[in-house]
C-alpha cells in the first residue's frame, strides 16, 4: 500500500468504517510509515476538535412556533399565547402597570379633598351658586341705582323701605324670618319661587342687567317689597277681607285702564303692583278708598304718564 | 501554545461530555421512533409535539452550521418540520426517522445555499462564534472561544457538499450509511468527501493540533 492509498483511508480508519480486507494492510502500513502515522495523529486530533464543538440548541420558543405554524391554533389559544409574554417583556410591562396605578391613585387622592370641599360649598348654600346665574331677579323701577350698590347696602335699603311699607306686626315677623334666613338660608319654597318668577317674567326689561345675589328665604317677600320700593306711589290698604279686596282691586284696575304687574301673597299681607294711567289716577284713588282704608306712604305731586303703584293689603 | 494543545489531548481522551450526554438522550429517543412514526401516521396530535421537541435542536443545528445565520436557520428548520407534518403519512419507514429529518434538512439547506440570492450574503460567522461554551474558566474560555471561532470559520469555509458531510458525521454523529441515505450518495462518495473535508480542516486548525 502506498502512502497516498493509505492516507485516503485514514479518515475511515478513525471511524472504524473499513472492512477487514482494507483495515489490515492500512494498519500494517501506518505501523511502518512515520509520516502516515503522524498524519493519522493529526487527523485524529482534528476530528476530536470537531467533536468538541458544543451542540447547538434551537432558539427559545422555536418548538411552539413550529407547532403554531403546523396547526393554526384556535383563536383563544392564539390570544393566550400572545398574552403569555416572556418574563423579559412581562416585568417591564408589570412595572409600568404598577406605576400607572400608583400615579392614578395619587392623582385621585389629590383630587378627593378638592371634591369634598366643593361638595361642602355647594350643598348647604344655594345662594352662592345661584348668584352665578344670569339676572332672573325680579326688580324695581327704572332709574334705581341698585347696580352700583353692594348686596348688604341694597338689602338694608330694601328693608328700610319695607319697614315703611309694612305694619309693625308683619315687619317684626319679616325681620324674624330674615334673621332666621341669614345664617343658613334655605331654598325658597315652590310657591314663593313661582311668585318670584312671575314678577321677573312680568318685568324683565325694567332692569335687565341687575346683578347681586339672588334672594334667599325671604325672597318672595322682599321681591315684593323691592317692587314696592320701585313704585311711584306706595301705601297701605287695610281691608276686612283681603281676597275680596284683591278681587275688587283687579276690577278697579281693569276699569281704570291699568294693569296688574305683580302680585304676591304672604301670611299676613298681600302686595300688588299695578300701573294706572295718570288720567285715571284720581278715579283710582277714589275707588280704592271704597275697598279699604288707603294710607299712601308716598305720593309725589308730579306723576308719570303711567303711575306705578305698590299696594300692601292687610287686614 | 500550551493551553490549546493540552485541551486537544483532553478532548481526544474524554470527548465532549455535553455532546455525549446529548447523544445518549437522542439515542434513547431514537429507539422510540418507530412508535412515534406510527402515531404520526395516525394523526396523533401529541406525536408531532414530541417529534418537534425531540428533534428541534438537531435540525436547527444542521441548518445553522450550513447557513451560518440564525434567522435563516430557524426558517429552514421550521420548514423541515412542516414538511414532516405534511408528508408523514407517505413516510415509508424503511429509513430511520432521524435520517429522514436529516435528509430533509440537508436538502433544504443545500437548495437554499444554491439559490442565487443566497450566494451574495456571507454574514453570520459572528453568530457561530457566539456559540462558544460558557462553563470554562475565563482563561480557558478565551482560548476555547478562539479555538471555537477558528473551528466554526474552518467549517464554514468548506465547500457545501463537503461541509454537510462533516457536519452530519462529526457534529451530528451519523454513521456513513446514514449519511449516504440522507444525502442519497454512495458510501464511497461519503467517505471521500468526509476525508477531503477533514484534510481541509486539519490544515486550517494546524496551530491547535499537537
Amino acid at each position: 500500500m502506498t502512502c497516498d492509498e493509505a492516507r485516503a483511508r485514514l479518515s475511515a480508519l478513525l471511524d472504524e468504517a473499513l472492512g477487514p480486507d482494507e483495515r489490515g494492510p492500512l494498519e500494517a502500513h501506518v505501523a511502518t510509515c512515520v509520516d502516515c502515522r503522524r498524519e493519522l495523529g493529526l487527523l485524529r486530533n482534528t476530528v476530536a476538535l470537531l467533536q468538541s464543538v458544543n451542540p447547538v440548541r434551537a432558539p427559545a420558543g422555536f418548538a411552539d412556533r413550529v407547532l403554531a405554524a403546523a396547526r393554526p391554533a384556535p383563536w383563544y389559544r392564539r390570544l393566550q399565547r400572545a398574552l403569555s409574554l416572556p418574563w423579559s417583556a412581562k416585568l417591564p410591562l408589570a412595572a409600568a402597570a404598577a406605576l400607572l396605578v400608583g400615579v392614578a391613585v395619587a392623582h385621585l387622592l389629590e383630587m378627593a379633598p378638592e371634591l369634598q370641599r366643593a361638595a361642602r360649598v355647594e350643598s348647604p348654600s344655594p345662594a352662592v351658586t345661584e348668584s352665578q346665574e344670569p339676572p332672573a331677579t325680579p326688580t324695581g323701577a327704572p332709574g334705581q341705582k341698585a347696580k352700583a350698590e353692594s348686596e348688604p347696602a341694597t338689602r338694608e335699603r330694601r328693608e328700610g323701605r319695607a319697614r315703611d311699607l309694612a305694619d309693625e306686626a308683619t315687619d317684626a315677623t319679616r325681620r324674624r324670618d330674615l334673621a332666621k334666613a341669614a345664617p343658613a338660608p334655605a331654598p325658597a319654597t315652590a310657591p314663593e319661587r313661582k311668585a318670584e318668577s312671575a314678577v321677573g317674567a312680568a318685568a324683565p326689561a325694567r332692569e335687565p342687567a341687575r346683578e347681586g345675589a339672588r334672594p334667599d328665604a325671604a325672597t318672595s317677600r322682599r321681591s315684593a317689597l323691592r317692587t314696592a320700593a320701585a313704585a311711584d306711589v306706595s301705601g297701605r290698604l287695610v281691608v276686612t277681607d283681603r281676597e275680596a279686596a284683591a278681587r275688587g282691586l283687579t276690577e278697579l284696575v281693569a276699569r281704570t285702564g291699568g294693569a296688574e304687574v305683580a302680585k304676591s301673597a304672604g301670611a299676613d299681607a298681600m302686595v300688588i303692583e299695578l300701573t294706572i294711567p295718570r288720567a285715571a289716577w284720581s278715579e283710582f284713588t277714589r275707588e280704592l278708598a271704597a275697598l279699604g282704608a288707603w294710607t299712601p306712604d308716598r305720593e309725589p305731586a308730579e306723576l308719570p304718564a303711567q303711575v306705578r303703584v305698590a299696594l300692601r293689603i292687610t287686614e | 501554545m500550551a493551553g490549546p494543545i493540552h485541551a486537544t489531548i483532553e478532548f481526544r481522551s474524554v470527548g465532549n461530555p455535553a455532546r455525549a450526554v446529548w447523544s445518549n438522550l437522542m439515542d434513547r429517543r431514537t429507539s422510540d421512533d418507530s412508535h412515534l412514526v406510527d402515531r404520526l401516521r395516525r394523526g396523533d396530535a401529541r406525536a408531532f409535539d414530541e417529534l418537534v421537541t425531540a428533534y428541534q435542536h438537531r435540525v436547527f443545528s444542521v441548518a445553522l452550521r450550513m447557513l451560518r445565520n440564525r434567522t435563516e436557520a430557524e426558517e429552514v428548520a421550521q420548514e423541515v418540520f412542516l414538511r414532516v407534518y405534511r408528508t408523514v403519512a407517505a413516510f415509508r419507514g424503511d429509513a430511520k426517522l432521524s435520517t429522514w429529518l436529516y435528509a430533509i434538512a440537508s436538502r433544504l439547506c443545500l437548495n437554499r445555499l444554491a439559490s442565487s440570492d443566497r450566494r451574495v450574503t456571507r454574514e453570520g460567522d459572528e453568530t457561530l462564534t457566539r456559540l462558544a461554551s460558557g462553563d470554562a474558566t475565563p482563561v480557558d474560555e478565551l482560548e476555547r472561544s478562539e479555538l471555537e471561532a477558528t473551528l466554526h470559520r474552518a467549517i464554514a469555509e468548506l465547500p457545501e457538499e463537503r461541509r454537510i458531510v462533516v457536519v452530519l458525521r462529526d457534529l451530528e454523529g451519523l454513521s456513513y450509511e446514514e449519511i449516504a441515505a440522507a444525502l442519497d450518495l454512495e458510501l464511497g462518495t461519503v467517505r471521500s468527501r468526509l476525508h477531503r473535508a477533514r484534510m481541509d480542516l486539519k490544515e486550517k486548525l494546524e496551530r491547535f493540533l499537537p
